[in-house]
């Protein structure tokens, strides 16, 4: 027994041999040459890195991974040394080469965890991450429960059946991914040479290690000579299922191979490529090369870092001169900087930052100090308009298109729009105020985008309808009722304000203040409904030209009617003399609660042209919102109440005297 | 925007003027607009766009019904018909005649009759719009287009050779809808021989063998109904009819199904009819071939990323080739083709064209321009005043 234990202790240590050392996996040039690897995913060339980040996001909540001890939280871990967190490209290179550390980090993130017990998994907290090693015990469940939860209707499950379904999809998605490279570490020999007809091992060498790429060559000649049925009974379906659980299955998790023909669009994936080699004698040696210098890296790993490094440079230049020789490089490495770059958190951190030092300064309004904040916080806020506008600049330049298509983007230009408008509000306002706005809205609007981001776990530049491609009609229509959104929320967080001002602040100073703020806000209404009117209609101008009817009451465009119907309401009504400085303020809050339910709501009904799909918690964000917005309408209604019965008739005659 | 200031009166028209030209009911009608719409759009999930858009937008009343836990609360609205109606006089009284008219309002009058001209618009597609489908596979040519929702019961009248096929009646969808089991409606034109009555009408059914006897069992066969779809081309109607020959012959009973494949034949002395319960159909000034369907997808996807079809324009005799992809349609004198969808079977692909024609198609994008125009104007009127205002210095307080 103590022999067979030895020779086990001995075979590991053989096998971890071939192992690269984790540390290979973080040096600096192998994880920028693996980052700027293309790759086609979801129609569109992106960098690996992206698809690592969105990976990494689904599974796990977050673009990099916390590395500690999991028998002993904050201390080191024991296999990775020295290591606080791993980027996305980290994890991932981790996943591959090294699934038998990558498989005991903490990575699923499961909300509820009555999901984990339905399949027999001993739950942890809320929200508490489990690892591949400590579901996989309980796969054969977990697919047989997700498979049986998947014949309920989508709107009729239960959250944790929605959950147990998500669980599933995730764990062997990763599985596959974690298995990449399961083909190049198997012996093939000691697998298949005992099973396999003579003819097809006198294709292969007599000695020593053979790959699944000499042997499918060699098959696939006895196969097409032969014919399938000349396999011994029972070889064909041991070699097929070897083949699809190490090479295949795997394989097909990206597609990384640039086609050699320039007309055929969709790369090749390491499992395409296996079963052409089986069908097809003539498989161009280029894209072979490609597939075999990947398992290549396995075997320079056993030859130490320097060997492992010049191999994973060879492996992705490889793609890179072939991806480029077909024009299809072309904004990869500029996509990897923009995630490298993270505008979008940098500006977040300053916004936030410029909102502190903006509502510091308002605390000692009009003096010396307040003007130094003031211009202290322009300093941060002016960088981080600044980062905000690149980011969605550099978007558009690796999208090829207007800023706006998706929800996602939606955010980043209304939060973009809204803190451009409240810049220009403090030039009208100068006291700090509109600085202040500025900074809460730019973090705010940027922690949103964020947040959304990790709900959906989606690439954020997904490749567009049909019909939604046309440069003319996304830069103007789509830009527009942006634009209108933005009005409508900016006025009605401007309301939000002034409601809570008019609690907080007395006095005449104090009323100037409020009245100004509420000719800004009247300003901005009407602002908001010009753009959403404009833009509506241009909306429909376009459905005319691509549906053949100028209005189909979609929601979508129901929702943007709403918010023009809104800012009607509110115009007339003051006009009209029914609505003063309360009311107002009152109504575009509301006007600000439509806009919610135009921008996010309508999307989560699932029906209409504009459905743009369901994104899990988007309700309750909503609810959260709505409650908020609803507890200040409240305000302002007290306020109204109060001005009525205990301010005195004369008190109001001579408020409405003096508003004019 | 001011208006003249009103003057006592006890004259009922100036009284009813006042009342139509006041900011008032414009406050009132927008906010029932903004409750309809809303309603209206909540209710897409549950009954489809298409009953919603009658129900809540094309009608003059609507009653919904609103459910507390298990109580259910019906509220009387008024319809978006009527809303829009009431708008249309509100802005032309209000806005138009009552309001001051001046340079500082210009902006405001442009923009009123913009609207008003969109809602005219709208009312125009509302009554004249006729909009189908024309689904054609390569080679294949055709000038009918067929209406997605409007079903009618058309009878066809064929001579004694089997030609002709010219339509002797056609009984549209709005005076058979109703008539659900236990109520009939019979119909008949001065030029057929029969008269055809019918009942029992399913928006959507399947046509089953029935064992046992009943009324509504013809043949052995059955109408079943099923649940109504929430998309409603996915819905099959079906109903019966009862052909009674006017010179007093026996009476025939047959059902009548969307999905069948033959017409209900009646044979009258040397001539045949065929009764089919079917879409409105309408025909083109021209004819269109489908030479070359083109699907291009995202690479390595099946999202489309463009369809294309190359045709060829029949007109007269004179053949045009023509172009119909995404967002760039067909025009040709009042009629559009878009390019809608597409389907691949044992046949060939088929590409799925749109047929509008509406007399009002271009008048949005007008009304667009001229609104887009006046409130600009009218903003930045308003903007420039606040700015001079609020950027003036302030003097100086006195020592």
């Amino acid at each position: 027994m103590k022999k067979f234990v030895l020779l086990l202790t001995l075979i590991a240590a053989v096998v971890q041999a071939q192992l690269p050392d984790p540390a290979w996996l973080r040096d600096p040039e192998v994880v920028n040459a693996f980052k700027s690897v293309p790759i086609l995913e979801g129609g569109r060339h992106k960098p690996l890195d992206t698809h690592a980040r969105f990976l990494l996001l689904r599974l796990h909540g977050k673009q990099s991974i916390k590395i500690e001890n999991p028998d002993q939280p904050g201390a080191e871990h024991p296999d990775l040394p020295g290591v606080k967190k791993l980027s996305a490209t980290e994890w991932l290179l981790l996943s591959w080469f090294r699934p038998d550390i990558a498989r005991k980090l903490p990575l699923f993130v499961v909300d509820n965890s009555q999901a984990v017990g339905e399949i027999d998994v001993e739950p942890k907290g809320l929200r508490d991450r489990y690892s591949w090693d400590e579901i996989n015990p309980a796969r054969k469940k977990l697919q047989e429960k997700a498979e049986g939860y998947s014949e309920i209707e989508r709107n009729d499950r239960t959250g944790v059946q929605s959950q147990v379904i998500s669980l599933a999809r995730n764990f062997f998605d990763y599985d596959a991914t974690s298995d990449y490279l399961l083909g190049a570490r198997t012996d093939w020999r000691a697998l298949t040479w005992g099973v396999l007809p003579d003819d097809v091992k006198a294709g292969l060498p007599k000695e020593g290690a053979y790959s699944y790429w000499d042997m499918a060559g060699a098959l696939g000649k006895f196969i097409r000579e032969k014919g399938p049925n000349a396999l011994p009974p029972g070889v064909g379906d041991k070699l097929l299922t070897e083949m699809i659980d190490k090479v295949v299955r795997p394989g097909m998790t990206l597609a990384i191979i640039p086609p050699v023909d320039k007309n055929e669009t969709a790369w090749i994936k390491i499992g395409d490529l296996i079963t052409s080699v089986l069908r097809d004698p003539e498989v161009p040696q280029q894209e072979l090369a490609v597939g075999k210098d990947r398992d290549a890296l396995v075997g320079a790993a056993a030859a130490g870092k320097e060997a492992f490094k010049a191999a994973a440079l060879k492996w992705t230049g490889e793609i890179r001169s072939a991806a480029d020789a077909r024009g299809e490089l072309k904004h990869v490495d500029r996509e990897v900087n923009y995630y490298k770059r993270d505008y979008f958190t940098n500006a977040l951190v300053l916004f936030l930052l410029g909102f502190l030092v903006a509502t510091v300064g308002l605390v000692a309004p009009q003096t010396k100090f307040a003007r130094i904040a003031g211009r202290i916080a322009m300093v941060p806020l002016v960088v981080a308009m600044a980062y905000t506008v690149w980011g969605i600049t550099e978007r558009c330049i690796i999208n090829e298109r207007p800023p706006v298509a998706t929800l996602y983007e939606t955010i980043l230009f209304i939060t973009a729009v809204s803190c451009f408008v409240s810049l220009l509000l403090e030039r009208v306002m100068k006291n700090g105020a509109g600085l202040a706005l500025t900074g809460f809205l730019g973090a705010l609007g940027l922690f949103l985008s964020n947040r959304f981001m990790a709900l959906d776990g989606q690439d954020t530049m997904p490749t567009l309808e049909a019909v939604l491609i046309t440069n003319f009609w996304l830069a103007t229509h789509v830009t527009s009722i942006n634009i209108g959104y933005s009005g409508a929320m900016l006025a009605s967080i401007l309301s939000m304000v002034v409601l809570a001002y008019r609690t907080f602040a007395r006095g005449p100073g104090a009323v100037e203040k409020r009245r100004l703020l509420t000719r800004i806000t009247y300003g901005v209404v009407c602002f908001g409904l010009l753009f959403s009117l404009v833009g509506t209609v241009l909306g429909g101008i376009w459905a005319n030209d691509s549906w053949g009817r100028f209005w189909g009451w979609d929601p979508k465009e129901n929702g943007a009617l709403m918010i023009v119907l809104m800012g009607l309401v509110i115009l007339h009504a003051r006009l009209g003399g029914y609505i003063k400085e309360t009311g107002l303020h009152v109504l575009s809050v509301l006007m600000g609660m439509v806009t919610l339910f135009s921008w996010f709501g309508v999307n989560q009904l699932g029906v209409g042209l504009h459905s743009y799909g369901f994104t899990d918690g988007i309700w309750r964000a909503l609810l959260i919102s709505w409650s908020i917005q609803g507890g200040f309408m409240l305000l302002g209604m007290v306020h109204w109440a109060y001005d009525k019965w205990f301010c005195g008739p004369a008190v109001t005659k001579a408020a409405v005297k003096q508003e004019g | 925007m001011s208006t003249l200031p009103p003057k006592p009166t006890a004259n009922p028209f100036v009284l009813l003027f006042r009342f139509f030209s006041s900011f008032g009911l414009a406050v009132v009608i927008l906010s029932l607009l903004l409750v309809i719409t809303l309603l209206g759009t909540l209710s897409q999930s549950d009954i489809g766009l298409l009953d919603s858009q009658r129900k809540y937008f094309d009608s003059w009343s609507v009653v919904h019904d609103f459910h507390l836990g298990r109580a259910v609360i019906p509220l009387w609205l008024p319809g978006g018909m009527a809303l829009m109606m009431l708008l249309f006089i509100n802005m032309a009284c209000g806005a138009v005649i009552r309001m001051r008219k001046g340079w500082r309002t210009v902006g405001v009058l442009i923009s009123h009759l913009s609207i008003m001209f969109m809602l005219a618009a709208g009312y125009v597609s509302f009554l004249y719009k006729t909009e189908g489908a024309l689904p054609l596979f390569e080679g294949q040519s055709g000038d009918l287009y067929q209406s997605y929702h409007d079903r009618v019961i058309e009878v066809r009248k064929f001579d004694e050779s089997g030609k002709g096929e010219a339509t002797a009646m056609m009984i549209p969808m709005e005076d058979f809808q109703d008539l659900e089991p236990g109520k009939a409606r019979t119909f008949y034109a001065k030029d057929l021989p029969f008269e055809i009555q019918v009942t029992g009408y399913q928006r959507n059914a399947q046509v089953v063998a029935k064992a046992e006897e009943g009324p509504s069992v013809i043949d052995g066969f059955g109408i079943q109904p099923g649940k109504v779809e929430t998309t409603d081309e996915q819905n099959l109607g079906a109903l019966v009819i009862t052909v009674t020959p006017k010179d007093g012959g026996n009476p025939e009973r047959a059902i009548l199904w969307e999905a069948a494949f033959e017409p209900f034949t009646v044979k009258a002395g040397k001539e045949a009819y065929t009764i089919s319960l079917t879409r409105r159909k309408w025909k083109l000034p021209f004819a269109i071939r489908l030479e070359d369907f083109q699907r291009e997808l995202h690479p390595g996807t099946e999202k489309p990323k463009r369809y294309t079809s190359h045709v060829t324009k029949i007109d007269n005799g004179t053949e045009a080739p023509q172009v119909i992809t995404m967002n760039v349609p067909l025009r040709d004198r009042g009629f559009v083709l878009y390019q809608a969808s597409f389907s691949q079977g044992a046949s060939g692909e088929q590409s799925v064209f749109t047929v509008a024609s509406n007399p009002s198609d271009q008048w949005p994008l007008w009304s667009c321009v001229a609104v887009a125009f006046g409130l600009t104007l009218h903003f930045l009127m308003h903007l420039i005043r606040f700015l001079k205002r609020a950027l003036k210095p302030k003097e100086a307080p006195a020592a």
